[in-house]
């Protein structure tokens, strides 16, 4: 088993071929010319939701003008109890 | 560091890691390929945890293993469809870096490794291919030295148990 082992240290270290290189960066090349840019997909779409949300949010909530009266309600009555007083 | 540095620092490394994992000068060229696509989309997110050496070797290491895979993967559907060409592509041992006296028996010596379970495999490449030390190969595999000997001894036990069959067989 040893002798076999040690048959695995005769192996060379091989140098790779210099073509190598430009295959590689060509491949850089085509991915960064088939980029998506998730990144900013994905901060567009947040900013969509939230501007969505408060879109609905300002169309269903009661409006200003019903807490207005609310307010004015309640002033009428407490006037009505000082005026008791 | 930049790409271009990280390259050329770290190819032979790459491409040697490779070589001894697939045997073939093609299919390492496709790994090689393969891992410095990854460090160079992966760049910026290595953390610098571990030495950028360990990081490689790491990424060589997970890329030729997947490569063994999706080629066994293919392998099978060859045999499936008997397409005899597919199959005598696959089955090749042509180590550049082995003399030409070895390369019988280093053949053989590999068909048993390439038996061997991933972590086993990745041992005995790492300490007596590579000669790593038994600490850099805990690094690497992130393990404990205690668990890189253990496996290394098993990994021992069972080419073994490999060879001693092949023997039989062929006798």
């Amino acid at each position: 088993m040893e002798s076999q082992l040690k048959l695995l240290s005769t192996i060379n270290k091989v140098q790779p071929d210099p073509k190598l290189y430009a295959a590689i960066k060509q491949r850089i090349k085509q991915k960064q010319e088939q980029f998506v840019p998730w990144s900013f997909i994905r901060a567009v779409a947040a900013i969509f939701v939230v501007m969505l949300a408060a879109q609905i949010y300002v169309t269903t909530a009661p409006s200003l003008s019903d807490s207005d009266d609310l307010s004015a309600l309640v002033s009428v009555n407490s006037n009505t109890l000082y005026n008791e007083y | 560091m930049d790409f271009d540095a990280v390259y050329l620092k770290y190819v032979s490394l790459v491409y040697n890691v490779a070589l001894q994992y697939v045997q073939n000068v093609p299919d390492a060229e496709e790994i090689t390929q393969d891992v410095f696509i990854k460090v160079y989309e992966k760049h910026d997110s290595f953390k610098g945890e571990s030495a950028l050496k360990t990081w490689i070797y790491r990424i060589a290491i997970n890329t030729s293993l997947d490569a063994i895979k999706a080629k066994s993967r293919k392998k099978r559907a060859a045999f499936v469809n008997r397409d005899d060409a597919a199959l005598e592509k696959i089955s090749d041992f042509n180590h550049p870096g082995a003399a030409l006296e070895n390369k019988e028996a280093l053949a053989l010596l590999f068909e048993a490794i390439n038996q061997l379970p991933e972590v086993q495999r990745s041992v005995l490449i790492l300490l007596k291919v590579e000669d790593l030390s038994q600490k850099e190969v805990a690094e690497i595999l992130d393990k404990s030295q205690k668990a890189v000997e253990s496996t290394f001894q098993r990994a021992k036990q069972n080419l073994k148990k490999i060879l001693d069959k092949t023997e039989g067989k062929q006798n």
